[in-house]
């Protein structure tokens, strides 16, 4: 019977449903019914060395408004408007969409901006509180540390490169819930937690980073440059204690330290190092036994053709007989390249990358550049003469600092650290770990290279460098920047990179400035790190291991000679206040030393300045 | 070709007849199982109706539904109280009361969700569809009856005829499921009635080029169509972003099939008590017995349509009379038509089409409708002898 078939057929196909495959169907609605609920991470915040804050999250008040509720769009955008700090037609545009439901009026606003348009009483007008970034700082390092967007993802600087570790782990609630949607209690299935994002400690201290970029913008202002770069680093533990960039003049605005949303110049941007790199040259002949500082003596002329193309010094002079210190206390490009002459393409290129250039630096941050090393099949016949003097590569300020950091460092490599400790979501600080530097050249190389460029600041270009009790040794460089045909401008890099105290570095820094009036290093560049690093020494407490000011009485009498000023504020007070302090010193020790003798007491007293003339470690 | 072709030996003939006069011998012989069937399924179907509405309604919908069980009861004893076989001369007063009903609701009723097929009567809503099943049965048993045996393309026009006049009134209400059940319940009459065979071949050609003309003049288009074709779609899709027919169907399919062996537990089912399916105290009271008292409930209820359709068999075979014989196999049809599709839609085996399960389904109409069906088959079953 037809009935009979009717009914086995439900039959079976209710058997087949509830008891084959019922397992799967429940799967599937269970599926349907679960909801998850995502519980927002806090960020992470961003911390200085000294745990001051640069960048943390809070809770700001975001106003949306129900369109559907709101009566007249034109009046609640004009009352809102001048509140919020929208202007009226998007706000009317919003709030007149009927459509929707819920509209932004204005996202993380101030607190007594929520206050003032609670106080508007305005139906359909609601607040919802969102995280946000602040930057207790200002614009403080800003391009270093960037920014996050408006969904508090990290867009640039530190805040990208870290935003894994910065954004911590969004939490869930997983509960069952009705087809509206609405949780249905006692369901919960899962709950997961947030966690917070890890905390960044940099290496970065806020003092120094404020008065690196305010001498900066200050030389920026005074040499109507159209940029500048500064960085200053911790010999001993390459820690980056500030990094700076500064924006010149432009439309009508004055100069001003680059904000978040501009390059972070020292790691991103190119530039030929020009005579800074001769250092690479002089320490690789002297490593190779090639030449030493005093040996031998060479006949420089003022100009030296290379296959033809003319390389001349910066001043014209006569024939000289200068030996190696000469040459790089003159910034001879002719001695540096006659100099070069000694050595191969090849091991010029392997010196190169030995002291990091063509490579990124151990800094990890997004965009960095690496530059460009001159391959060996191009160096052709001018190679051998442009790259000794620095043209033809391309640096970034960071590699650059880095190889005069090796030389401080006892021709060790240092790398660079920007990112101090992590600081987990349990509190506990793990301490980043950079790895261990290779020797580039001996000891005795980098003892010689320093005291050949502590006479380029005590009688050659870099005067305006010198630092009042301590000794600094460093070198200038003055590059024409390359046109887009393949020859160069008549306009200069000028920059300074140098170490301080040279007895026993502890401070390294670079100052690059484009464009600069006067265009020399020795003039726009070294008095910026005569003031940076002259404040980062006291600030790190050493003590001046040249209470006489020695350097620094050469070096005046030097630039005097040039006819130049350089202007360290109260330059001379402080050498004067220095030598007052050491004397005063001096006077208790041997107090104290009679003292001892008088009651015989075997303890001889402790010297509270270190050795002057201690080896590098 | 009549299912009436062979004698069958009818079990009564194995008693001895007792032939006494007058109503009194025919309530001794009512068929208690035709009664108990109907009242265990409504009771089940007030528990669901009452399991899938407490929620937000509470006892609104059982109640009323209870009303209806009711008023059904009454009216099937009131129908069991007149002996059937005066119908057998009044059929066309039955069915001409019936047309102004089905005329009515399209001018006079109330639209709800597409189609237009209730009086509203204070807080009361009447679907005369529902009535006008069994009253078109009763037409085509009569005349059918009148004309025993001789059954030629003239009359069996006229018995199209009947049919088609409420079929169509029906469609105009938008409700197509309600047409469908009364053209089965015509065809499975028809059948019994020896309807020859290229007669029936011609009927089933006609059927099916309206079939095609529905489909090509774009009355069957849209949704009408998904409906009817979603069922054989095997992927099952659940998201509220699939097609809206597809969704009636996963909803429920997924809701049953969460019932497992035993169930959820009575209002225990998450489906169903979550809103997920929609219509549930309805046309898918169905998936709420699937979900929460699982395969053992199902089957049940299963068995108990298939004891009741038997008891209306069996009946329809006892019967003194032609007349009797029709009106039985008519309700069977509507009845086992109604439960097929009804639970098959449930089960998406059968495509989705408003009609309701017998005596479960929330729906004063059906229930008191099909108790006054079932009413009437108990009154051939207790004149059997007279």
């Amino acid at each position: 019977m037809v009935t009979l078939l009717v009914f086995s057929v439900l039959a079976g196909r209710l058997v087949q449903l509830q008891a084959l495959s019922g397992a799967h169907y429940e799967q599937l609605a269970l599926k349907q019914r679960l909801g998850r609920v995502t519980l927002p991470a806090d960020r992470g915040s961003i911390f200085d060395r000294h745990g001051r804050d640069l960048a943390l999250s809070v809770q700001r008040p975001t106003v949306w408004a129900n369109p559907q509720v709101v009566g007249d769009a034109h009046y609640y955008a004009s009352k809102l408007a001048p509140v919020v700090g929208v202007d009226e037609p998007t706000l009317y545009s919003r709030l007149s969409n009927h459509k929707l439901q819920f509209v932004y009026v204005a996202r993380r606003v101030d607190d007594n901006v929520a206050q003032r348009v609670r106080a508007l009483n305005l139906p359909g007008v609601a607040f919802i509180s969102e995280p946000a970034r602040v930057y207790p700082a200002g614009t403080l390092a800003g391009p270093v540390i960037g920014m996050v967007g408006s969904e508090q993802s990290g867009l640039t600087g530190l805040e990208y490169e870290y935003n894994k570790l910065l954004r911590g782990k969004p939490g869930e609630i997983v509960s069952e819930r009705d087809v509206r949607g609405r949780e249905i209690p006692r369901t919960v299935r899962s709950q997961t937690p947030a966690r917070r994002g890890t905390d960044i400690v940099l290496t970065i201290d806020e003092a120094l980073q404020y008065e690196t970029e305010r001498s900066l913008v200050d030389e920026v202002a005074a040499s109507n440059a159209k940029g500048g770069i500064a960085v200053l680093m911790d010999v001993k533990t390459g820690d980056i204690l500030s990094m700076a960039t500064a924006l010149g003049a432009s439309n009508g605005k004055p100069p001003r330290p680059a904000t978040a949303t501009d390059r972070n110049s020292p790691l991103i941007d190119v530039f030929e190092p020009g005579s800074t790199n001769k250092v690479v040259t002089i320490s690789t002949a002297i490593q190779d036994g090639l030449i030493s500082p005093t040996y031998p003596t060479f006949a420089v002329p003022s100009s030296y053709s290379v296959s033809g193309v003319p390389f001349v010094d910066d001043h014209q002079h006569v024939m000289k007989q200068w030996t190696p210190t000469d040459i790089l206390r003159e910034s001879s490009n002719v001695g540096t390249i006659m100099i070069a002459k000694k050595l191969t393409k090849e091991r010029l290129d392997t010196a190169l990358r030995a002291f990091g250039l063509g490579a990124n630096t151990a800094v990890q941050f997004p965009g960095q550049a690496a530059g460009n090393l001159l391959p060996l099949s191009q160096y052709y016949g001018i190679g051998m003469a442009s790259v000794p003097i620095g043209y033809g590569v391309s640096v970034s300020a960071q590699q650059m600092l880095d190889v005069y950091t090796t030389l401080a460092n006892g021709g060790v490599t240092r790398a660079p650290r920007l990112i101090d400790a992590t600081i987990d979501a349990a509190g506990n600080q793990h301490r980043r770990h950079e790895p261990p530097g290779t020797r580039v050249v001996s000891p005795a190389t980098a003892q010689a290279m320093t005291s050949m460029l502590t006479q380029v600041v005590s009688g050659g270009t870099g005067a305006c460098a010198a630092i009042p009790g301590y000794t600094v040794a460093g070198k200038t460089g003055t590059s024409r920047k390359p046109d887009n045909h393949g020859g160069y401008m008549s306009k200069y890099m000028a920059s300074f990179i140098g170490y301080a105290p040279a007895e026993s570095p502890r401070v390294a820094a670079i100052v690059v400035l484009d464009e600069p009036v006067p265009i020399y290093g020795g003039r726009a560049a070294a008095p910026v790190f005569s003031e940076v690093a002259g404040f980062a020494l006291r600030l790190l407490r050493v003590p001046p291991p040249d209470p006489n000011s020695t350097q620094w009485a050469q070096a005046q009498i030097t630039s005097a000679a040039a006819g130049e000023t350089c202007t360290v504020p109260h330059g001379a007070d402080l050498a004067r206040f220095i030598a007052q302090k050491a004397q005063q010193a001096q006077t208790a020790a041997s107090r104290a030393a009679n003292t001892t003798a008088s009651t015989q007491k075997p303890q001889a007293p402790t010297t509270t300045l270190p050795s002057a003339t201690s080896a590098n470690p | 070709m009549g299912v009436l072709d062979a004698p069958f030996p009818t079990r009564a003939r194995a008693f001895p007849r007792r032939r006494e006069n007058g109503e009194i011998t025919a309530a001794r012989h009512v068929d208690y199982g035709l009664i108990v069937l109907p009242v265990l399924l409504s009771l089940i179907g007030l528990v669901m109706i009452y399991s899938s509405t407490r929620l937000h309604h509470g006892t609104y919908y059982v109640e009323r539904q209870a009303i209806a069980v009711v008023i059904g009861l009454v009216g099937m004893f009131i129908v069991m109280s007149i002996d059937y076989r005066k119908l057998r001369e009044f059929w066309p007063l039955v069915y001409v009361a019936m047309l102004p009903l089905l005329v009515g609701v399209l001018v006079l009723g109330a639209s709800r969700k597409g189609a237009q097929a209730w009086f509203q009567i204070g807080p009361l809503q009447f679907e005369p569809s529902e009535v006008s099943k069994i009253a078109v049965v009763i037409a085509i048993a009569g005349y059918c009856h009148q004309h025993r045996g001789d059954l030629d393309a003239w009359r069996l026009a006229i018995v199209v005829m009947l049919a088609a006049v409420p079929i169509g009134l029906v469609l105009l209400q938008n409700d197509l499921g309600s047409a469908f059940v009364i053209a089965v319940a015509a065809v499975a009459m028809l059948l019994v009635s020896g309807i020859r065979g290229r007669h029936m071949v011609v009927l089933l050609l006609l059927a099916l080029s309206g079939v095609i003309a529905a489909v090509s003049s774009g009355y069957l288009a849209g949704y009408r169509l998904d409906r009817l074709t979603t069922f054989a779609d095997n992927s099952t899709n659940i998201t509220k972003n699939a097609s809206p027919t597809a969704y009636n169907t996963d909803m429920a399919l997924s809701a049953v099939a969460s019932g497992g062996l035993t169930g959820q537990g009575l209002f225990h089912g998450t489906q169903t008590k979550l809103g997920y399916v929609p219509e549930q105290r309805t046309d898918f009271i169905f998936t709420v017995v699937g979900e929460e008292l699982g395969f053992v409930g199902g089957a049940v209820v299963i068995l108990l349509y298939a004891l009741l359709v038997w008891r209306l068999f069996r009946i329809s075979l006892l019967s003194s009379d032609f007349f009797g014989t029709l009106v039985c196999m008519g309700v069977l049809a509507i009845v086992a038509f109604q439960v097929f599709e009804n639970i098959g839609m449930c089960m998406k085996i059968m495509p989705v089409t408003g009609i309701p399960l017998p005596f479960m389904s929330y729906g004063g109409s059906s229930v008191i409708a099909t108790f006054l069906a079932i009413g009437l088959v108990t009154n051939v079953h207790m004149r059997r002898f007279s």
